[in-house]
């Protein structure tokens, strides 16, 4: 691909810093406010736009594990066959094609909603539903908290690692 | 932590998702009314200045100017507007601020509310006198009220700081003059003798009963619902634990729903706080709430050793000691997780679902911002775990 997408977000970024920003008055503070915005938006994508299919396979395969360990402690056998078959059907998605991916997490996601809220009507919450999506969740804000950390909004986010050794030491 | 069986407590129903504040769930309907209406664009200022015209026509106003109008920026929810207002029954002209519902926000709030608080406040801790109101948007085309321009800082100017709707600031030299007055005045919103004051938009919860926790997870599940983008495994185990676990609250009081950092000003360089600013999430409820809220992760800053500053001021410990001996209250550490978790669910959901939708949808003024705060949700769900681990351990 020529021109890359890397080198045509730097452009944009380029005339927008050298070009546009100075030609804003300084009393347009919503204006300018909001470019700081645009130029802080696409520095994020330029990292996110090559990890964003991994990551987003990577939320995808962690919510099958979550349905499937669910499955096991559910009581509902429509809902049990229903988890089971999202899972089967996601299992089958293009794993190439991002769109597809999110679908599947979408609808996966509706099921677990379903197999969380179970029972809420009629008793308490089983202790070890409970354990199953804490653990599903410790490791899923983690990924989060790295995929966001240039933010500027995680209070820690220098005891994070990055994105790429997030990818490259396996870990997702 | 006391909580209350649910068979203990007549028409109080743990799992009854529809028990809201009747304003509350007319605001909610109302939003819903609006959705797809087509997209949003942030006003101009001559739509503005007429719409104010109207305002000040039905107010009984005569002889009307309106100078000098800015937008102001800052914020997630509202679009604001400084202004100059001169007309035939004013002796010299008046800096206000008007601050307008786009047609979806980072929450859905009632201006209507908004004022009545600012009016019950006036006097009792600093706030931007009220000077009109337009509940339902008659005039103004959507709901809006009309403060006087209030000055002061919510950052210090001699501190080098970069951040979002007010997280990150840092107060440094300031802390010694800023931390007694954040203390001083959240105790006084607390003692604030509600039942004596003119607040019908407000319904409050009965007292001895988990109705004021309820309340509020009935508020925010219904927003969660409404604004959903993608389903979230803890945001839905978080709501059952909630509802579990819902406290009985004693003694409701004004909640002020968002005392935290960015939502205070102050003078320089006395350093007096000259308005407590954003009573839009206010409500009547449990104190615990909004010490919750102001100790969240969020809103810390690092002090000078490295130590986590709660809204840059003072340490958890201190300011928790601090609040008990200005109140006389006694502070239960269960029910102060218990809101911790529950108001970092609310932000999941204001962040995760309110906001994203806001953007998707294109009902706002402040896309932009809108999606960069859904950035912080996983900090939320990180907290939100490690407090549930603790409660169940």
């Amino acid at each position: 691909m020529n021109p890359d997408i890397d080198l045509r977000l730097e452009s944009v970024t380029k005339a927008l810093t050298d070009v546009i920003l100075p030609a804003l008055p300084q009393d347009q503070r919503f204006a300018r406010d909001q470019l700081g915005l645009v130029l802080g938006h696409l520095r994020i994508i330029a990292t996110h736009w090559q990890y964003a299919l991994r990551y987003e396979l990577a939320c995808c395969d962690t919510l099958c594990g979550l349905a499937r360990d669910l499955a096991g402690l559910i009581d509902d056998s429509a809902l049990i066959a229903a988890l089971d078959t999202a899972v089967a059907q996601t299992a089958t998605v293009d794993r190439a094609d991002y769109a597809a991916v999110s679908a599947a997490q979408r609808a996966l996601g509706t099921l677990l909603d379903r197999a969380i809220g179970a029972g809420h009507a009629s008793g308490p919450l089983d202790p070890r539903l409970a354990r199953v999506v804490i653990a599903y969740a410790r490791a899923a804000a983690l990924r989060e908290r790295v995929w966001h950390r240039d933010s500027g909004l995680d209070p820690d986010a220098a005891a994070l690692p990055s994105i790429e050794t997030l990818f490259s030491s396996g870990a997702v | 932590m006391s909580t209350a069986p649910e068979s203990a407590v007549a028409g109080i129903a743990h799992g009854d998702r529809d028990d809201l504040e009747p304003r509350i769930a007319y605001v909610l309907e109302r939003k819903m009314r609006r959705r797809g209406a087509g997209a949003y664009s942030a006003r101009t200022d001559a739509q503005v200045t007429q719409k104010l015209e109207n305002l000040f026509r039905a107010e009984g106003l005569r002889g009307v100017r309106i100078s000098d109008l800015a937008r102001m920026t800052g914020g997630a929810s509202k679009e604001q507007f400084a202004f100059t207002l001169e007309h035939a029954g004013a002796d010299s002209p008046q800096r206000l601020v008007l601050r307008m519902d786009p047609w979806m926000g980072i929450v859905e709030t009632c201006r209507g509310r908004e004022a009545q608080l600012l009016a019950a406040f006036a006097g009792v801790v600093p706030v931007p006198p009220l000077r009109f109101v337009d509940a339902d948007g008659v005039h103004l085309g959507q709901p809006g009220l009309i403060t006087a321009m209030v000055e002061g800082h919510t950052a210090p100017t001699d501190v080098e700081i970069r951040s979002v709707t007010g997280v990150g600031i840092r107060f440094e030299h300031w802390i010694p003059q800023l931390a007694p007055q954040f203390v001083d005045n959240l105790a006084r919103i607390h003692a604030f003798d509600w039942r004596a004051a003119a607040l019908s938009y407000f319904d409050a919860p009965a007292p001895g009963t988990p109705q004021a926790a309820l309340r509020q997870v009935n508020w925010w599940a219904r927003v969660w619902q409404q604004d959903l983008v993608a389903p979230d495994p803890l945001v839905t185990l978080t709501e059952r634990w909630l509802r579990e676990h819902a406290p009985v609250c004693v003694d409701p009081v004004v909640v002020h729903g968002d005392y935290r950092i960015g939502n205070f000003m102050f003078a320089e360089p006395s350093g007096a706080f000259t308005a407590v600013l954003d009573w839009e999430l206010g409500h009547l409820g449990d104190f615990h709430e909004d010490l919750a809220w102001c100790v969240q992760h969020l809103f810390t800053t690092p002090g000078a050793q490295g130590e986590r500053l709660i809204c840059g001021l003072l340490p958890r410990a201190e300011f928790l000691a601090r609040y008990a001996a200005a109140t006389g209250r006694t502070i239960d550490p269960n029910v102060v997780r218990y809101y911790e978790i529950l108001n970092a669910w609310k932000c999941i959901v204001i962040n995760s679902a309110t906001a994203c939708c806001a953007a998707r949808e294109s009902q706002s003024h402040q896309d932009l911002v809108l999606t960069w705060l859904a950035f912080g949700s996983a900090v939320f769900a990180d907290q939100i775990v490690a407090l549930l681990r603790e409660a169940n351990a």
